[in-house]
């Protein structure tokens, strides 16, 4: 017991010192304020207006066009298209609008011309705005009172509940639940690779001979396993300390209502990338401040602690798998062979991210929750939405409980015989084979 | 009971051969003991089960008269061919760690690690990356590591290489100083020269088995052929009787013959002088006592200890008992 803490000692000093640890500590909380402030920033400062050309055969819509936030029409003062888009190569505007001679009730297709590509986001609000134009005119047309219209639209607050009477908000879970496997997911396999690559380099070091002469393998490798987990625990609390922190301190200096608007913005992008839309659009309707006062199916403390369990679990089962790789191969590059096949459970329950939100109850949810392999992630995604039935949970949370142990025993037996194995090529068959040699 | 250690009928298989068939030592306290063997004979094995990195199939080790048990790691101070330290860490730092790790407190760590430091000159190293030093300044950091808790049994396994003269001196006093304080020192090598210099005890494995053990002394001697080192100014061929057998003569750089002559069993050197005075100048006249190499080399090959004489050009010089 004493020399499994001296090794998860040494473990912890020697990473908590180096450099790059320092440097994505502190690095880390930079890039997510980063990712809050800046596109707020950059949408404020550098941004020019955008002028639009409005070349109007009707002679009705350009007047009735309202500018837009960095958006700016203008009618053109050509007579026909040709003339006008000579105009705008020659001017420095940045597109123009052709809206040909037409009867309102049966629209022509409308032009638009850019110098560069057009954003999809510009040709948007351009639409928008026409169609806006187009539909007061043929109110007008049609003599419809507007008002009215508005009037009588029904603007009704949509609320889904179960029947057990808790308030059940999809989109705040769906939020919670992505994000909660993702951390897993991330965490899992950058600290499961930080074990592996200390192995690695006790074998290339040729220190494990020594090392093993004195502590039993089963001792060194998990008091590596421990160690890691307590750099991953320190970081975790710094990364949490240090951009709360640094929100705060830049907070005074932005507008509230803009922070909201550009943290939105960014969710969505950074959902986008991953393409998956209901999440795009939890994300749209959903703020931070929302997300914490939702009602979930567990409270946040509970999400939270299940968080953590799911973490640790998930960790010591995969830190156990990679420890194992590491003792098998000569040098990093050697692991690379071994590194994709036993993170493939992992990716497989992350990609499944969609699947599982679209159906957080269903058979495939259900199981990939309970094997060890995947329930920490995909548990994770589940339990916002509230429907998962205590015995679902013990019966995960044990069988991940018994998957650790079990393949720690298993790694221990590869890495007893690994760590002394140099100079061989090995495969999984040859891996699978010391499992039952005896010493 | 004057054996730190009783190896006995140890076998170990892997799973393809045989790497230690019913193999039975005995090693004294306080001995240097030689475990020699060609590559691949046994001999890691055989360390590596005495230092329960692993277990053997069959047979039993005695460690001070107890079955060898867990706890006895501490007691064994070794230093593997293969070793390393951890590149990262300082050299102060790391010294402190591994002999935690053998159950030394901080205090007396630090007590035995200032010892050392001032023995070796190496003071300034305490605040040093072990990756900033040479290779041969990381050899003598693990040799301290190896011996800073004062064990009992200290097994060094190819500790020369990587040295050069001046440290491999430094390095066979501290072997012979800790065999005076009371240590036992296995020595694994291919460097017969320092077996010859250092061991009092040897073993020989070849292919999983051993072939040889005993005192040196008591070994060469059992390996003496009756063989004689004469030196003349001219051959003396034409003077040897039919029963005394030329093995083999050179000229050395001087210009005088130096010659190997067996002679019969039964008969004794002053018979051999008898009959080559009448004939030339008796130089120089000395036993021919095998060194170490040959009979290592004999035993190997499985080639008589004569025909190793002709073959290893160092067996011409003079060897000391």
């Amino acid at each position: 017991m004493k020399k499994i803490a001296l090794i998860i000692q040494r473990e912890y000093l020697v990473r908590v010192r180096k450099r790059s640890f320092i440097i994505m500590t502190l690095l880390t909380p930079l890039i997510f304020c980063g990712m809050i402030f800046l596109p707020l920033m950059l949408s404020r400062g550098f941004e020019n207006d955008k002028v639009i050309e409005v070349l109007d055969q009707t002679g009705k819509v350009v007047q009735s066009l309202e500018n837009q936030s960095k958006l700016v029409f203008q009618a053109s003062e050509a007579k026909d298209l040709e003339s006008a888009k000579k105009k705008l190569e020659e001017s420095e505007h940045y597109a123009l609008l052709f809206i040909p001679e037409m009867d309102f009730n049966a629209p022509e297709p409308i032009e638009m011309f850019g110098k560069k590509s057009i954003s999809i986001e510009l040709e948007r609000d351009v639409e928008n705005e026409v169609e806006r134009v187009i539909e007061e005119i043929r109110f007008k047309e049609l003599n419809i009172n507007k008002e009215l219209i508005e009037r009588a639209k029904a603007e009704i607050d949509f609320k889904t509940q179960k029947l057990s009477g808790e308030s059940d908000n999809s989109r705040a879970s769906t939020i919670l639940g992505f994000f909660a496997s993702f951390v897993i997911y991330i965490a899992v396999l950058i600290y499961a690779q930080q074990v592996m690559r200390g192995v690695v380099e006790e074998k290339t070091s040729r220190i494990i001979e020594v090392m093993i002469s004195s502590v039993k393998p089963f001792q060194l490798m998990l008091g590596k396993i421990l160690g890691v987990a307590a750099i991953s625990i320190t970081q975790f609390l710094l990364w949490i300390i240090l951009t709360f922190g640094l929100i705060q301190a830049i907070s005074p200096f932005v507008n509230s209502d803009d922070l909201a608007e550009a943290n939105r913005a960014n969710q969505v992008e950074v959902i986008q990338n991953d393409g998956s839309s209901e999440i795009q659009e939890a994300a749209q309707d959903t703020q931070l401040e929302q997300l914490l006062g939702v009602d979930f199916g567990v409270s946040l403390g509970g999400m939270v602690a299940a968080l953590l369990f799911y973490f640790i679990g998930g960790y010591l089962l995969y830190s156990a798998l990679f420890a194992a790789v590491g003792s098998a191969a000569d040098n990093d590059t050697d692991t690379q062979q071994f590194v994709f096949p036993i993170s493939m459970p992992l990716i497989i329950a992350f990609v499944s991210i969609g699947a599982i939100l679209r159906d957080p109850d269903g058979p495939v949810a259900f199981w990939m929750s309970i094997v060890p392999f995947t329930s920490p992630i995909v548990m994770m995604m589940r339990l916002p939405f509230g429907g998962v039935a205590a015995w679902e949970l013990i019966l995960s949370m044990l069988l991940l409980v018994g998957g650790f142990v079990f393949i720690t025993w298993v790694a221990a037996r590869i890495y007893r015989i690994g760590i002394l194995m140099y100079g061989k090529k090995v495969t999984f068959k040859e891996i699978g084979k010391w499992v039952f040699y005896k010493t | 009971m004057d054996n730190i250690l009783e190896v006995e009928g140890l076998s170990k298989s892997y799973a393809s051969h045989k790497a230690l068939d019913n193999v039975t030592l005995n090693i004294p306290k306080q001995s240097i003991f030689g475990l020699l063997g060609p590559n691949g004979a046994g001999k890691t094995t055989l360390i590596r089960i005495i230092t329960q990195i692993f277990g053997s199939d069959t047979g039993s080790i005695r460690f001070m008269g107890e079955p060898l048990a867990p706890h006895h790691t501490m007691q064994v101070g070794y230093l593997p061919e293969e070793r390393g330290l951890y590149r990262k860490m300082k050299v102060g730092e790391q010294l402190l760690y591994l002999a935690k790790l053998r159950g030394m407190s901080h205090r007396e760590a630090m007590e035995k690690l200032k010892v050392w430091f001032e023995k070796f000159e190496i003071k300034t190293w305490w605040n040093k990356q072990v990756g900033d030093l040479s290779k041969g300044m990381q050899q003598k950091i693990q040799f301290v590591a190896t011996v800073l808790h004062n064990p009992p049994l200290i097994i060094l396994d190819e500790p020369f290489t990587g040295f050069d003269p001046i440290n491999t001196n430094i390095i066979k006093q501290e072997i012979r100083l800790l065999q005076e304080q009371g240590s036992t020192i296995i020595f694994s090598t291919h460097r017969m020269e320092s077996v010859e210099e250092l061991c009092d005890q040897i073993a020989l494995i070849n292919k999983s088995q051993k072939v040889l053990d005993g005192p040196k002394k008591q070994i060469k001697d059992q390996y003496k052929t009756n063989t004689f080192f004469v030196q003349t100014p001219s051959s003396l061929q034409a003077a040897l009787p039919e029963e005394f057998r030329l093995l083999n003569e050179t000229l050395n750089p001087d210009g005088l013959t130096e010659s190997l002559v067996q002679i019969p069993e039964g008969s004794r050197s002053n018979q051999l002088l008898e009959v080559l005075i009448p004939h030339v100048d008796v130089l120089a006249f000395r036993e021919k006592i095998p060194s170490i190499n040959e009979i290592f080399i004999s035993l190997v090959t499985d080639t008589p200890i004569t025909a190793t004489f002709s073959q290893s050009p160092e067996s011409m010089q003079p060897s000391d008992v």
